[in-house]
């Protein structure tokens, strides 16, 4: 049974409590079965399954309860009837605690509202946590889907998942009992989609094997592909739902079609099911090729497996621990990053949503603390209200009735404003659902990652209500118990004073608030001035007004040369188009690097296992002036660098510190990749470095080579930057019509300005610091009603004591000092509290904070300011109060 | 038999209680299987939530519309937390008498043109 259907089964358990006892104890058992049958078919039915059973159980139980309730009453009261049974039903409680609370609109406003913001906000980051990070994607036993992470100790020390392992590898993993039972692997591109009114680029994967076996899915037409299909054998292809749909009609007469996939005809086999696989890909083609026969340090592809029944993670790992030393044993000679290499399995959705997990953990974490201050205030409220409710109380405990009944009945107010406030939140998070996906990294989005309001998170909510009700409401139920029936019908001064219990848990509460304000202030501190510093980084280099995008060539039209001549000509002419400043192509611009090769420097002799890699960067002519790099040494590529000149590069400082210490590189000859085919490139110049992975990471060593050199392993895709005089994104329709004078097929994509792209690379950063900023700001604000809540109440209730005070000639100074002392305690004790907890769960925060200890004591002792000094301010009011009280008015009440 | 003053007493007779004596017209059924067939019947218009069923037939088997069956089905034919309900004589009287009640006032409703002939409308 689902977690969604076994807790529903409680849910609904618990709501036949609302039942008169004795239709309960004659058909409880039959509800309950029913109702699992209930669960059973509207499964089977499918889709929203839990929002119709719940909404016609609802229904069911609002009128049926009513009838039951209505049967009692006809039936004629027995002359002795047993106390405690039809009177004890819950329904006399809820009609009851409804009376109380419409008595009081003006408190079940507050609490209700508070109660909704804080469930609401909670419901909100949980479903985007639960959408994201949890369960990303609705597929059969997502547990079992697993990536298969490599690691080469001697040349790279972190596990990967994606453009990883090597052809050769996946095939001994598929050939051996690993425990996985289906595998597939894939490699990630783009491939021009034509024919209709405009060409398109789509997400493409390339497969070995089958994904829909490894996944559990059928397709939603047709079929998958066979291992000989993907080994060898013509062009197939599987379409996306959405392509299908979009694209094509949703014309089900497709399969057997064929499709113009960078203009060669390869035909339909099936369509993918609704549903988004494989990192939200829209075509499917096969690798048509064996994998013994691709080199093995092309590592390039992915591999995903489903976990055989009766295997683990551990089992797997063992047995693919055997893989890896038995290649080691094999290959270690000729190919030294074998040495300690190893192979493990992780789950999928952890290795794709990997990023966002800690975000995530720290905003529920937070949000969560949010709602534990907003039900202090709650408890701290119901409290006061306890006290000025003691007569009501004393009254009905000197008519009979008993502490449990009392204490029963105050906890079913707290349920129902819980269930209330739980409701309108759940209302709150619908709202907010839909801004906040549009908040969300492009990235996510295109997985086809869609967070809902589903019954996890309904489940969720009303957990947190029931234990929000339980939070706030047991404190003054567990004193009505405790309570005496000494002072009850005394006539008194119609003021009900607290017991000194009373006011030290209210002072508690307030206390716990200054802390977990202090806890939430400094972690967003830390969060804000990392995301500050980072942003003060000088990129190196002029990265504004930079429109970039790529642009594939077809290698079936396109070969080496005329990649090379196709972009250099388009920079030359676009830099004919008024608006336009400079322009250039290149494989990789600032701050995405990745491509990377070995290097091999003339006359130098190292171990053969001693690799060294840079980042390898295709470019035009006037690359560097276009991006605004600064040479400090030689010069830049000119036309004269072309297909049979001689080979050059220019080296950025930080790859000519790294092959050439604090010598002059230029002049000198290195060699990039791999292979005896390989020829010497001499260094014409340096560039000075720039932040080409990002403003958070130190530049990594960059060797530039001109696009009409490129090597073997030559490049079809590159980006082209067109630096503008005016607003980028304006100059978008010249520099399309200027490609189109080109290739009218080529379509651009990936469009957007260098600025867009440094502040993609810190999004995370930004989203956790704007998020938690917020979060703590809220958070501020109910730990300054919660100071001003307890104060005020502490004034009125020393009303009597300042006017004698005041009577005895003390001054109004002396008064507001009383009060401030008050609060100082209050706020002195929090904010250690706080310090101790900020520094304690700070942790979590330091893989978010860019340069910035969670511990750093500048950020505790600037959010400790702000808490003070909001906290005084909070004072202000109930210590003016305070020093107008009239000692005669005082004294007479 | 029973005397018409007694069967008229029942009369209008709740939808939910007619459409469970029309589901034991034809055997015995279970709870679910009640609330099954109804749908199935009613093409999904009438739901039978668990308390609106078990409330109905609690009244109906106090006022001897139905009773339980001691009918027990073979084990792995179902399991034995299940009660079977029949429909007694008075139930059959009552839902006849309740059609007949209905049948009257849809005539009612076509003869002022309310609705077409039968099967135009």
């Amino acid at each position: 049974m689902s977690l969604a259907a076994s807790l529903s089964r409680r849910a609904y358990r618990a709501l036949i409590r609302l039942y008169p006892p004795e239709f309960r104890a004659e058909w409880a058992a039959e509800l309950l079965t029913l109702f699992d049958d209930c669960i059973a078919a509207e499964r089977k039915r499918g889709g929203a399954w839990l929002w119709r059973l719940w909404a016609s159980t609802l229904r069911d139980l609002v009128t049926s309860v009513r009838r039951e309730g209505e049967d009692i009453r006809t039936v004629p009261i027995p002359p002795v009837h047993p106390p405690g049974k039809t009177m004890g039903t819950l329904v006399q409680d809820l009609r009851y605690a409804w009376r109380a609370l419409r008595r009081s609109p003006g408190f079940t406003a507050v609490v209700v509202s508070s109660l909704a913001l804080g469930i609401g906000a909670n419901a909100l980051i949980f479903s985007l946590v639960d959408g994201i990070v949890l369960r990303p994607y609705d597929l059969p036993e997502p547990g079992r889907l697993m990536a298969v992470g490599v690691s080469f100790p001697s040349v790279d020390p972190e596990r990967r998942y994606i453009e990883a392992i090597g052809a050769p590898e996946f095939a001994d993993i598929r050939a051996r009992q690993t425990g996985l039972a289906s595998v597939f692997a894939y490699d990630l591109g783009n491939r021009n989609l034509s024919g209709g009114d405009r060409p398109e680029r789509v997400a493409t994967a390339f497969l070995w094997g089958d994904p829909f076996a490894t996944i559990g899915l059928k397709p939603h037409l047709g079929r998958g592909f066979s291992w000989e299909e993907t080994t060898g054998g013509g062009p197939l292809a599987i379409l996306s739902y959405r392509l299908w749909k979009n694209r094509f009609a949703a014309d089900s007469a497709i399969i057997g079609r064929a499709v113009q996939v960078n203009g060669v005809p390869y035909t339909v086999t099936g369509v993918m099911p609704q549903e988004l696989l494989v990192l939200g890909t829209d075509l499917w083609v096969p690798m048509g090729i064996d994998p013994h026969r691709i080199p093995r340090q092309a590592r390039q592809y992915a591999i995903i497996g489903r976990m055989a029944e009766g295997a683990t993670i551990a089992s797997v790992n063992i047995a693919l621990g055997r893989v890896a030393t038995e290649t080691e044993r094999q290959y270690a000679a000729e190919r030294p990053e074998y040495a300690g290499w190893s192979l493990a399995v992780t789950p999928w959705a952890e290795v794709t949503t990997g990023d966002y997990r800690t975000l995530g953990m720290v905003l529920l974490g937070a949000v969560g603390l949010v709602l534990l201050m907003a039900c202090a205030n709650i408890a701290s409220l119901m409290l006061a209200r306890s006290a000025s409710r003691a007569r009501e109380i004393a009254v009905r405990r000197a008519l009979g009735a008993g502490s449990s009944r009392i204490a029963r009945q105050l906890l079913t107010e707290s349920l129902l404003l819980a269930l209330v406030g739980c409701l309108l939140g759940i209302g709150v998070a619908r709202l907010l659902l839909k801004p906040s996906i549009g908040l969300l990294p492009d990235s996510v989005v295109n997985a086809g990652i869609e967070p809902s309001i589903n019954g996890a998170v309904l489940l969720y909510a009303l957990a947190l209500g029931a234990l929000a009700a339980m939070v706030f409401g047991l404190t003054p139920a567990w004193r009505a118990v405790r309570g005496t029936q000494s002072d009850v019908l005394t006539p008194d001064t119609g003021r009900a004073t607290t017991s000194r219990q009373g006011r030290s848990l209210r002072h508690g509460f307030t206390v716990m608030e200054v802390a977990l304000a202090l806890v939430l202030l400094a972690g967003a501190g830390v969060l804000v001035r990392g995301f500050a510093r980072l942003q003060a980084i000088d990129p190196g280099f002029d990265r504004e007004r930079i429109l970039t995008m790529r642009l594939s060539l077809p290698r079936e039209r396109y070969d080496r040369a005329k990649v090379a001549s196709f972009f250099e000509d388009l920079a030359t002419r676009l830099e004919g188009v008024p608006g336009v400043e400079r322009a250039a192509a290149g494989t990789q611009f600032p701050p995405d690097n990745g491509f990377t090769a070995p290097v091999e420097v003339e006359g130098e002799s190292r171990a053969a296992n001693d690799v060294r890699e840079v980042d390898v960067t295709n470019v035009t002519e006037r690359y560097f002036a276009t991006l605004g790099y600064t040479l400090v040494r030689g010069r830049a590529f000119t036309s004269t660098d072309h297909e049979t000149a001689p080979r050059v590069a220019v080296l950025n400082e930080r790859a000519a510190k790294r092959l050439f210490g604090s010598a002059d590189p230029v002049g000198h000859r290195i060699r990039l990749g791999e292979g005896d085919e390989r020829q010497w490139i001499e260094i014409v110049g340096v560039a000075k470095d720039v932040r080409n992975r990002g403003l958070d990471v130190d530049p990594a060593p960059e060797v530039f080579v001109p696009v009409r050199q490129m090597e073997a392993e030559w490049n079809n895709q590159l980006f082209l930057l067109v630096k503008t005089a005016g607003r980028p994104e304006l100059m978008l329709p010249m520099i399309r019509n200027t490609i189109v004078t080109m290739d009218a097929d080529q379509p651009a994509y990936l469009i957007r300005t260098v600025d867009e792209a440094f502040a993609a690379s810190s999004e995370q950063r930004r989203t956790a610091a704007v998020l938690l900023g917020a979060l703590s700001a809220v958070a501020l604000l109910l730990a300054a009603i919660g100071i001003y809540g307890l104060l005020s109440y502490l004034v009125s209730e020393r009303t009597q004591e300042f006017g004698i005070r005041l009577a005895l000639g003390a001054e109004g100074r002396d008064v507001v000092s009383m009060v401030l002392r008050q609060t100082a305690i209050v706020l002195g004790i929090g904010t250690l509290l706080g310090i101790a907890g900020a520094l304690a769960l700070g942790r979590g925060l330091a893989r978010l904070a860019y340069g910035i200890q969670p511990g750093d004591p500048l950020t505790l002792a600037a959010v400790s300011v702000v808490l003070l000094v909001v906290g005084l301010l909070a004072t202000l009011l109930p210590a003016r109060r305070a020093t107008r009280v009239d000692p005669v008015v005082a004294l007479r009440a | 038999m029973h005397s018409a003053a007694s069967v008229q007493r029942f009369l209008p007779l709740p939808p939910s209680e007619f459409q469970i004596l029309l589901a034991l017209a034809d055997g015995e059924r279970h709870g679910y299987a009640i609330r099954a067939e109804v749908a199935e019947r009613t093409g999904g218009d009438v739901m039978l939530g668990p308390g609106t069923l078990y409330g109905s037939i609690k009244r109906m088997l106090e006022s001897g519309l139905i009773e339980e069956s001691n009918r027990r089905p073979a084990r792995d034919e179902d399991d034995d937390r299940r009660r079977y309900y029949r429909i007694t004589a008075l139930g059959r009287g009552v839902a006849s008498a309740e059609a007949r009640r209905m049948a009257a006032l849809v005539d009612g409703a076509r003869q002022k043109r309310l609705l077409g002939k039968l099967g135009t409308a």
